[in-house]
C-alpha cells in the first residue's frame, strides 16, 4: 500500500515537474517582457502620482491680488493675447529651420581631414540645396518688413 | 553607484510617457506640440545614452536628424496653428469636431 | 538613385516656376518631368533581376541604408503613375487661391520623394526620414484650403496625429537599436533570427509596428482617417489615399516581411487587427451618407485585405500585394476623378448628387461604375484578381482570415452599389458636370487601367518574374 503510494505520488511528482519545466519555459518568455511592463507601470503611475500629490499638497489660497498674472513688478496694461505681426512669426520659424540645419556641419567638421574632397563635394550639395531654399525665400519677399 | 545604461532607458521612458500622457490629457493644440517634443527629446536622449553605450556613432548621428526633423515639424505645426487660429480663434482642440461621421 | 535625385530637381523647378510667373509652363513641365523618371524607374527596374529584395547588401549600396531594388522599382513606378494621374486631375479652380499652385505641385513632389524613400529604405534612419519627407509636405497639403475651417481642422488633426506617431515610431525604433545594437535591416534580420531576441527589441518592434499601424490606417489606429481624408481638399485626399498609403504598406511589407515574418507570436495579433480593420471599415462605411467618407471607409478596409499578404511571406506573397495595391491605386484614382467633378459642381458629395448622372455623363458614370465594381471585386476587372490572388496565397496561412475578408467583399458590395444605382436608376436633378480635357483622359487613363490589370493580368506579373 505504502509502496503503491509512493509509486502514485511518484507519478505525480515527475507529472508536476514536467509541467513545471513546460511552465517555467513559458515563463521565461514572457519574463522578458516584465522589464517593459513594469517600467511602463512606473512610469504611468510616477505621472499619475504627480498629478494626485500636487492636487493635494498645493496650497489654495485665492483672492483678487493672488489672482493677479504678475503679483508684483509694473502693473498690467490690457490682453496679453493681442494680434502679433505675422512677418514675426515667419522671421522666426525660418531662423528655427537655418539655424537648426547647422547641425550637419558639426559632424564634417570632426571628420574634415578623413572624408577629403568625397565629403566635401557632399557638404557643397547640402550647401547648394540650402541656398536654394534660402533664394526662394527671399524671392517670395517672406523676409521684407515693409510691405 | 556608477549609472548604468538601464537608468537612461528608465528616465528616458518616464519622459516619454509625460509626453504621451500630455498629448491625450491636454487640450491646448500648442502644449500638445510641446509634449510631442517631450517625447522626440525622450527618444534623443535614449539614442545618444544607446550610441555611447555601444560604442558606435550612428545613433549620435540619428539624434542629429530627429532634432531637424523635429524643427522642420514644429514649423510646419506652428503654422498650421497660427492658420486654425486666424479661422477659430482659439487652439482648444476641443473645438475642433466639425468633421464626424 | 538617379530618379530620386531628378525627382527632387523636379520638385525644386516647379517651386521655382511659380517666381517666374509663367503658369502655363507648370503643368507640362510636372507631367513630362513625372514621365521622365517613370520611364528612368522603369528602364532600372527592368534591369533588376531575380528577387524582390536585395539579399546580400554591400557596402557600397548607400552604406546599407537604400537599395533600389526591383520591391522599390515597382512601388516606385507605382506611386509616380498616380501622382501623375492625379497632377492631371489638378483643374482651375481647384484651389483657394490660384497663386499657390506651384508650390502645391512642388509639396507633391517633395512628399513623393519621401515615399520614394521609404519603399527602398532597408535602414531604421532612412524609413524615419522617408517617412518625415512624406508626411510633413502632406500636413501643409491637407491644409491647403486655407479658407476653408474643414481643411484647416483636418491639417491639424492629421498634423497633430502624425507627430504623436513619429514620437512613438522613435522610441521604438531607439528601443530596437537598443535591444540588438544595430539600425539595418541586415544587422535587425541576422539579430532576430540567430539570437535570443531581447524584451527590449520586442517592445520597440511592437511601438514601430503601431506607428505604421497608424500612417497605415489599422484599426484600431485609423479613427483620425475618415476625418483627415473628408477635410482634406479631394485632390490631396486621393493623393493620401493612393501614394500615402502605398508607400506605408510597402515599407512596413519589407521590414514586417524580413524582420519577424518568421515569428508566429507576431502574427496573430496582426491577425486580428486586420479582420478587425475589414469589419470596422466595411461596416461604417455601409452607413455613411457622403461618398469622400465612404471611400475613406473603404480605403480603410483595403488596408485590411492587403494585411491578409503579410501573413504567408513568399515571392507570391510580395506579388499579391503589389497587384492589389496596383489595382486598388487605379479604382481609386478614378473614383475621385469623378468626385471632383462632382464636388466642384453640386459643393456637395451626398449620393444625392450622383443621381442620374449615366444620363448625363456617361463617361463618368460608366468609369465610376467600372472603378466602384473593381473595388468590390467583380470578375473581369482588376479588383477580381487582385482579391483571388491575394486570397487565394494567404489561403496557406489563415483560412477563417480569408473567409472573413470574403464576407467583408460581400458586405462593401451593398454600399458601393447604393452609388451605383443612384447613377443608372435616379432621374438627374441638375444640369450635367462639365469635365475638362484631362480630367477625361485620366478617367480614359484608367478604365484602360482596370481592364488592362483585369483582363491580362499577366503584364504586370510578368514583370514582377
Amino acid at each position: 500500500m505504502c509502496f503503491f503510494m509512493r509509486n502514485k505520488f511518484a507519478n505525480y511528482h515527475f507529472r508536476s515537474t514536467v509541467a513545471r519545466v513546460t511552465f517555467a519555459a513559458r515563463f521565461m518568455e514572457t519574463q522578458d517582457y516584465l522589464p517593459i511592463v513594469l517600467q511602463s507601470m512606473v512610469a504611468v503611475g510616477f505621472v499619475g502620482l504627480v498629478l494626485v500629490v500636487t492636487h493635494f499638497l498645493g496650497p489654495r489660497r485665492k483672492g483678487a491680488v493672488k489672482d493677479e498674472n504678475f503679483e508684483c513688478g509694473i502693473e498690467i496694461q490690457g490682453n496679453a493675447r493681442v494680434q502679433f505681426s505675422v512677418k514675426y512669426f515667419l522671421t522666426a520659424i525660418l531662423f528655427v529651420l537655418f539655424d537648426v540645419e547647422v547641425i550637419f556641419f558639426y559632424p564634417y567638421a570632426v571628420n574634415f581631414k578623413e572624408l577629403g574632397s568625397e565629403g566635401f563635394i557632399a557638404v557643397v550639395m547640402f550647401v547648394t540645396f540650402f541656398l536654394i531654399g534660402f533664394f526662394y525665400v527671399l524671392k517670395k519677399g517672406a523676409l521684407e518688413w515693409e510691405r | 553607484m556608477p549609472i548604468s545604461i538601464d537608468h537612461y532607458v528608465y528616465l528616458s521612458t518616464v519622459l516619454f510617457c509625460i509626453g504621451v500622457m500630455g498629448v491625450l490629457l491636454r487640450r491646448n493644440a500648442i502644449v500638445l506640440l510641446m509634449c510631442v517634443e517631450l517625447m522626440l527629446n525622450a527618444v534623443n536622449l535614449l539614442m545618444a545614452a544607446f550610441s555611447t553605450h555601444f560604442n558606435d556613432p550612428s545613433g549620435q548621428v540619428f539624434v542629429f536628424f530627429i532634432m531637424v526633423v523635429a524643427a522642420a515639424e514644429v514649423a510646419v505645426g506652428l503654422a498650421i496653428l497660427v492658420m486654425v487660429y486666424r479661422h477659430a480663434k482659439s487652439v482648444d482642440i476641443g473645438l475642433f469636431n466639425k468633421l464626424k461621421g | 538613385m538617379k530618379a530620386l535625385i531628378a525627382l527632387t530637381i523636379l520638385a525644386v523647378l516647379a517651386l521655382f516656376v511659380g517666381l517666374l510667373k509663367s503658369r502655363k509652363l507648370l503643368l507640362p513641365l510636372v507631367l513630362l518631368g513625372l514621365a521622365g523618371v517613370l520611364a528612368l524607374v522603369m528602364q532600372y527596374g527592368c534591369q533588376c533581376e531575380g528577387t524582390f529584395f536585395h539579399q546580400y547588401l554591400d557596402e557600397s549600396t548607400y552604406r546599407n541604408m537604400f537599395s533600389f531594388d526591383k520591391f522599390a522599382a515597382v512601388f516606385a513606378g507605382m506611386m509616380l503613375v498616380a501622382t501623375l494621374l492625379i497632377s492631371m486631375l489638378a483643374t482651375d479652380g481647384f484651389i483657394y487661391n490660384e497663386s499657390h499652385r506651384p508650390e502645391l505641385f512642388a509639396l507633391m513632389l517633395f512628399s513623393l520623394c519621401g515615399g520614394i524613400v521609404m519603399v527602398g529604405s532597408t535602414h531604421l534612419v532612412m524609413l524615419f526620414l522617408g517617412i518625415e519627407i512624406l508626411s510633413i509636405p502632406a500636413y501643409v497639403l491637407a491644409g491647403s484650403n486655407q479658407r476653408d475651417s474643414q481643411s484647416n481642422e483636418a491639417a491639424l488633426k492629421y498634423f497633430l496625429m502624425g507627430a504623436f506617431t513619429t514620437g512613438i515610431l522613435l522610441f521604438g525604433i531607439a528601443l530596437m537599436y537598443g535591444g540588438s545594437g544595430s539600425m539595418s535591416l541586415d544587422g535587425l534580420m541576422t539579430y532576430s533570427r540567430h539570437s535570443e531576441v531581447s524584451g527590449m527589441f520586442k517592445a520597440g518592434m511592437l511601438m514601430v509596428l503601431i506607428a505604421m499601424c497608424f500612417k497605415i490606417g489599422i484599426a484600431p489606429f485609423h479613427f483620425w482617417g475618415p476625418d483627415v481624408y473628408e477635410g482634406t481638399p479631394s485632390i490631396i485626399t486621393s493623393y493620401m489615399a493612393t501614394v500615402v498609403k502605398t508607400a506605408a504598406i510597402a515599407a512596413t511589407f519589407r521590414f514586417f516581411a524580413q524582420i519577424i515574418g518568421h515569428d508566429a507570436a507576431w502574427m496573430i495579433s496582426l491577425v486580428w487587427m486586420a479582420a478587425l480593420t475589414m469589419f470596422i471599415g466595411n461596416l461604417t462605411a455601409t452607413v455613411q451618407s457622403g461618398f469622400k467618407r465612404m471611400l475613406a471607409y473603404s480605403s480603410i478596409a483595403h488596408a485590411g485585405y492587403v494585411l491578409i499578404a503579410f501573413f504567408t511571406p513568399s515571392l507570391q506573397a510580395t506579388q499579391s500585394v503589389v497587384f492589389y495595391l496596383a489595382a486598388y491605386t487605379v479604382a481609386t484614382i478614378a473614383c475621385f476623378a469623378v468626385l471632383i467633378g462632382v464636388q466642384q459642381q453640386r459643393k456637395n458629395d451626398l449620393f444625392e448628387s450622383f443621381n442620374g448622372l449615366a444620363k448625363t455623363n456617361p463617361l463618368a458614370a460608366f468609369t465610376l461604375t467600372l472603378a466602384l465594381l473593381s473595388l468590390a471585386g467583380i470578375p473581369p476587372l482588376a479588383g477580381f484578381f487582385a482579391k483571388y490572388y491575394l486570397f487565394s496565397n494567404g489561403w496557406a496561412g489563415y483560412p477563417w482570415l480569408i473567409l472573413v475578408a470574403i464576407i467583408n467583399s460581400a458586405i462593401s458590395i451593398y454600399y458601393y452599389f447604393r452609388t451605383i444605382i443612384a447613377m443608372w436608376f435616379h432621374e438627374p436633378t441638375d444640369e450635367p458636370l462639365s469635365f475638362s480635357m484631362l480630367q477625361k483622359v485620366v478617367l480614359l487613363l484608367t478604365l484602360a487601367g482596370l481592364f488592362t490589370l483585369g483582363l491580362m493580368p499577366g503584364l504586370l506579373l510578368d514583370f514582377l518574374g
